[in-house]
């Protein structure tokens, strides 16, 4: 088997952008995950909001093919054709951009470039990007962005700081508290999903 | 509406009605052809050489045996693992009304593997062209708009297709047995067409005939065959009426209505080898290891025909193929699976034909060129009342 396809910007805004597959994948970027951008003049950092896999062309909608008792893994090999016209699409929130040695938690000067790679993003950069929390209040105000997947951000940019995990995590919470002070609702909602 | 319904209807029972009682005269010569193919069987050599007597001075189509008894019924052999190989095509005719002659070819492909481990591909290769050199002192006798070059370019866009599947199927067969599949006959018709220029015919020759030849040095890991959903054709009722000295009164119309009543769902009918002492026919330019041979094969309702050449005619290929064809047509409703895939990636939709033509446009424009104003294009397009 070849390696998994590498996705590509494919809808490109400031405040996020869309990416996809070549083809269907059953385990594309998770939800809250941190994804960079490196092409173009700065790095672009954002977080996952949504993930959905479907048909490429609309007319052609995905039939519910296989026999009684078989897995999707097996339905999908006998009809090997299905995989390459499938898509998986990932929505992405903006969370920063990274110039050189400096990190930013504000949107971009510019949006990423059109089928540019978007990649994991590592440790070192999700540390340099959340360390300060301010990467929180873009993710709370941004549209496309619900209590889900700022819990989970927080979860996976926690995950990083190794023992300093907790520290983080108190840390991010005390920043949500001071954003959504007006919203005790959501608070409660961002804070549940933290520690579920 | 300009189709004028209340004239329509009224016809239309009677032409039903008509085609129904055909039918129902045909009864009495399916059993005729049934018997006479019992003594095709029986005694192979000599109905051939009564068949090839027959064909004697006639521009019809006939069917003579292989290997197999012409009135056997082949049973679905076991599945096994194959990769599955098709192209189909798509074009673009020459436009007589743009600033430039120019063409599109479109080969949709498909590799499916099912248990052979490889790689799964679709996709499509696209060529654009200056048309075919039109034949010496030829009339118009081509589309309204685009004049004999569209046959041409037909003839080209089969030729691709066949170079397409063929450069795929040779890879995959290197690596685990393949069935390519090709969509209508083994052979492009057109290349016999009176409107083809020479120059170009035998060039495509050519080009058939090293894509064949390629194909034919994959030995036994590939089968090869050409799919004619619904055939009309009517080689081997032909033989059996010349066999019988019948006339065409009440006789099958065509092989398709002889073998839906002899097979069964999947099942398929022997091998037979074309002939033909039609002057000018394709056939005449693949004689040889690359002669046309082929079977009826039964999918639900339909009677497909299935071309293969003569080197494919092994056992060994012809049971991968007949498996193959069958497993790939229940897998789609009753079409190979492959086929309509590679017919997928073939298609060019009418926005990207709109988007080549204004590509085409502005390209020629660059040059200074326009496109004539010509007025009976422009009397289509100004359509107001």
């Amino acid at each position: 088997m070849t390696a998994p396809p590498v996705p590509r910007v494919v809808e490109a805004g400031l405040r996020a952008f869309q990416c996809a597959y070549e083809r269907y994948v059953e385990e594309p970027f998770r939800l809250g995950q941190f994804a960079v951008v490196r092409e173009g003049p700065c790095f672009v950092a954002g977080v996952v909001t949504d993930a959905i896999s479907g048909p490429e062309d609309p007319s052609r909608p995905l039939l519910p093919r296989g026999a009684a008792g078989q897995t999707a893994a097996e339905v999908m090999a006998g009809n090997p054709e299905i995989r390459l016209l499938l898509r998986t699409r990932v929505s992405v929130v903006s969370c920063g951009h990274i110039e050189g040695e400096v990190a930013r938690a504000s949107l971009p000067p510019l949006p990423p470039p059109l089928l540019a790679r978007v990649e994991p993003a590592t440790a070192a950069e999700v540390v340099r990007l959340t360390g300060d929390c301010a990467f929180l209040a873009l993710l709370a105000g941004a549209p496309g962005c619900d209590d889900a997947a700022v819990a989970a951000a927080v979860r996976a940019a926690a995950s990083v700081f190794g023992p300093g995990a907790h520290e983080f995590t108190v840390r991010a919470g005390k920043e949500l508290a001071r954003l959504l002070r007006a919203e005790p609702a959501r608070l409660t909602s961002i804070v549940r999903g933290i520690g579920a | 509406m300009t189709l004028r319904m209340e004239q329509l209807l009224p016809q239309l029972p009677g032409v039903v009605a008509a085609y129904a009682a055909g039918l129902e005269s045909m009864k009495d010569g399916l059993k005729a052809a049934d018997s006479v193919l019992s003594l095709w069987s029986a005694d192979r050599l000599d109905c051939d050489a009564r068949i090839r007597a027959a064909m004697a001075g006639s521009s019809q189509p006939y069917a003579v045996s292989l290997r197999e008894p012409p009135g056997d019924v082949m049973p679905l052999p076991p599945f096994a693992a194959v990769t599955v190989v098709s192209s189909d095509g798509s074009s673009i005719e020459p436009d007589r009304f743009a600033p430039v002659q120019c063409y599109v070819v479109n080969a949709g492909f498909a590799v499916l593997p099912y248990g052979t481990g490889q790689e799964a591909a679709l996709g499509a290769r696209c060529i654009v062209g200056p048309p075919a050199p039109e034949a010496e002192g030829e009339e118009d006798e081509g589309a309204e708009d685009a004049g004999p070059r569209a046959w041409g370019v037909n003839l080209l866009r089969d030729v691709v297709e066949m170079e397409t599947g063929s450069g795929l199927a040779v890879a995959s067969a290197a690596a685990s047995p393949t069935v390519l599949l090709l969509d209508g006959t083994l052979l492009p018709w057109d290349l016999d067409s009176r409107q083809v220029a020479e120059s170009t015919r035998q060039e495509l020759v050519g080009r058939t005939r090293e894509a064949l030849d390629h194909l034919s040095g994959c030995g036994g890991s590939l089968s090869v065959g050409a799919y004619v959903s619904g055939s009309r054709s009517s080689d081997v009722v032909n033989s059996l009426r010349a066999l019988a000295a019948a006339g065409s009164r009440g006789w099958p119309a065509s092989d398709g209505h002889l073998f839906a009543t002899r097979l069964r769902d999947g099942e398929r009918s022997a091998v037979f080898r074309a002939a033909s002492e039609r002057v000018r026919r394709v056939e005449e330019f693949f004689e040889g290891q690359h002669e046309v041979c082929f079977f009826y094969l039964r999918i639900g309702d339909d009677v497909a025909r299935v071309e293969l050449p003569r080197w494919a005619t092994t056992p060994g290929q012809v049971e991968r193929l007949h498996t193959t064809l069958v497993d790939q047509c229940r897998r789609c409703d009753g079409y190979p699976r492959a086929l309509q895939e590679a017919h997928e990636q073939a298609v060019i939709s009418a926005g990207d034909r709109q988007a080549f033509s204004r590509m085409l446009d502005a390209e020629a424009l660059r040059h200074g060129l326009r496109a004539s104003a010509n007025s009976k294009q422009m009397s289509k397009r100004r359509r107001g009342l």
